[in-house]
């Protein structure tokens, strides 16, 4: 097999967690380690002048959460994360490639990832998403981790889709608004029409705005969306319901 | 897949049963009126009009069992007012029952006799009691059902507790990167990794034994949280540096479990943030008079003031503030100061308990 030179960097506050990663990647000939880093700081300098195609990265680091060099880095690297606890999963969803491996690193799930990663380029999870996992979303210039229930709304843009994060960011990703109902959970989502998917807990408000239309009010979002009358009667049903039990 | 509710399950319980029950007395108790009254038309006129009002007076019954039933009520006073309602109940229906009778001229005379109006008030002095049995009987085992679930809630919500302390203790991420630490040790052939698995073994099993007493040697403790520190430096070896000291002479006093480990945590956590490196603490037990005695937490780094410095693994600062208030209330200190580029955290606690 021909797998493509892969170059990396070790970013974990410890040494000895670093020597073991280490130690399992001298037999992986084709990932060659250029650096290694002990915190955030060193490690957003390392990217900077290495530009590596692999960041192996602890997610607890001394100096902060290590999901916080993402929006940072101009690069868009392959991520393997590495935890030495975590309670929430880590989601792909529009991302060239992520895995994570749990300390401590064990051979066989090191060699998956890295299978995953040069032959999979496109991996991307299939299944449901929960309320509680992390999602990490990348598009062409930009990389968010977020929790799925901080997703407050997506819009459709032609194949594209806007994702809008409560806290105001948005991200443009390469997946259709189809691909995106069928990861996220029910409970929490609602689609009302073609081009609007949307956090039934983020919705502030919506009003009438004559008798064909009515604008939504979602945190994160700096412009009410704007619903046809069926749309706004279907959303308007759908936070009738109540969500207990 | 959820039921689908007909009108039926939306009625409360009691119209359920008071509907159904009513009815089934009228259905099973209408032959014995035909067989008295001999016609159809006048027993089912009967029926209606007594068992209707039977009906609506155990409805009053009911406000009346609502209003005046309480918790602390005794069985005694309970059974003193059901047969007190019951006994007027049964009267009024009766006085009910004879005038409607006149008042469809009935021929009374001949029917009412003395017996037949006391056997009339007998029985439906017995309907109403029978129904305050079942009324109650129900009403109780409802209540102790719901009471039964809210035990069960109760338990499950402190064993959920008690779970997220124990983890909070056992500290997972303590307890994988130091793992890390030893498989990355092995395959290096370390030296002294002997001495960082025993240390652990030690630390973790005070963890263990010690998670809810109060009456633990110091010592332990202190041996303990060494044990702790020799880990932590394997894992930032040069990046960390400790000192540990301990009075010989109150190695034996006895002091809750956990008073030097969220100290030390927070030394650690913050101090990495905050210190240049290498991180130095120390961790000092002394006795500071003849009285007191000092347990001293001092690190290299600066005191965080916007952090909440008592959120270290759910067992933090405030969590042992309130310990020790309970344990030596008024006799205990918790103060921190920043000098010389050291931030240290004291707690006093009376030499003898």
């Amino acid at each position: 097999m021909n797998a493509p030179e892969l170059r990396a960097i070790i970013i974990d506050d410890e040494a000895p967690a670093r020597e073991a990663l280490l130690d399992l990647l001298s037999a992986h000939p084709n990932v060659r380690v250029i650096g290694e880093a002990n915190s955030l700081a060193n490690a957003l300098e390392l990217c900077r002048d290495l530009r590596p195609n692999l960041l192996f990265l602890d997610i607890q680091l001394g100096d902060g959460c290590g999901f916080d060099l993402l929006p940072k880095l101009n690069i868009s690297p392959s991520i393997i994360f590495v935890t030495a606890y975590d309670e929430f999963a880590i989601r792909a969803f529009e991302v060239n490639a992520i895995d994570y491996l749990l300390k401590p690193p064990n051979r066989t799930r090191l060699a998956h990832a890295l299978e995953r990663i040069t032959h999979l380029p496109k991996a991307t999870f299939t299944g449901v998403f929960t309320k509680q996992d992390r999602v990490v979303l990348q598009s062409d210039d930009k990389f968010l981790v977020a929790f799925v229930s901080e997703i407050s709304g997506i819009v459709a843009q032609e194949n594209y889709s806007l994702v809008h994060l409560s806290a105001g960011e948005t991200v443009l990703l390469r997946r259709s608004m189809a691909e995106w109902e069928s990861v996220l959970p029910r409970d929490l989502f609602f689609r009302p029409n073609r081009s609007l998917i949307v956090n039934l807990e983020m919705v502030r408000k919506v009003s009438m705005n004559n008798r064909d239309d009515m604008d939504v009010e979602i945190s994160g979002f700096s412009t009410p969306v704007r619903l046809g009358r069926k749309a706004g009667v279907l959303l308007r049903r759908e936070l009738k319901q109540p969500h207990l039990l | 897949m959820e039921r689908v509710r007909g009108i039926w399950d939306r009625i409360p319980l009691f119209w359920r049963f008071q509907l159904a029950g009513w009815l089934a007395f009228t259905i099973f108790s209408f032959p014995s009126k035909w067989v008295m009254l001999e016609t159809i038309p006048a027993s089912v006129l009967v029926s209606l009009y007594r068992d209707g009002l039977g009906f609506l007076i155990t409805i009053g019954m009911r406000e009346i069992y609502r209003r005046s039933y309480h918790d602390k009520m005794t069985k005694v006073g309970l059974g003193v007012m059901v047969a007190g309602v019951s006994l007027a109940s049964g009267l009024v229906l009766t006085l009910f029952s004879l005038g409607f009778h006149e008042f469809l001229d009935f021929d009374a005379e001949k029917t009412f006799t003395p017996p037949i109006i006391f056997g009339i008030f007998y029985f439906r002095t017995g309907l109403c009691l029978g129904w305050s049995l079942l009324y109650f009987g129900i009403k109780l085992m409802r209540e102790s059902m719901d009471r039964d679930l809210r035990i069960a809630r109760a338990q499950a919500t402190s064993e959920r507790a008690e779970l997220q302390m124990l983890r909070a203790q056992m500290n997972p991420h303590f307890l994988f990167n130091a793992l890390t630490m030893i498989q990355a040790g092995i395959a290096r052939r370390e030296p002294h990794l002997d001495e960082v698995v025993q240390s652990m073994a030690e630390y973790l099993r005070y963890s263990l034994e010690n998670r809810h007493n109060d009456r633990v040697p110091l010592g332990n403790e202190f041996d303990a949280i060494k044990g702790f520190l020799i880990v932590e430096k394997a894992r930032f070896r040069e990046e960390l540096e400790f000192e540990c000291h301990i009075d010989e002479s109150v190695r034996d006093t006895l002091a809750p479990g956990v008073i030097m480990q969220p100290l030390v945590e927070n030394a650690l956590k913050y101090g990495r943030k905050t210190s240049s490196t290498p991180l130095r603490i120390q961790l000092r037990v002394r006795l500071s008079n003849e009285h007191t005695i000092r347990i001293e937490v001092a690190n290299t780094g600066q005191w965080l003031k916007d952090e909440k410095l008592n959120q270290v693994s759910g067992v933090g600062l405030e969590n042992l503030e309130k310990r020790l208030k309970l344990l030596y209330p008024g006799t205990y200190g918790l103060r921190h100061l920043e000098e010389n580029g050291w931030v240290t955290v004291q707690i006093d606690i009376p030499a003898t308990p």
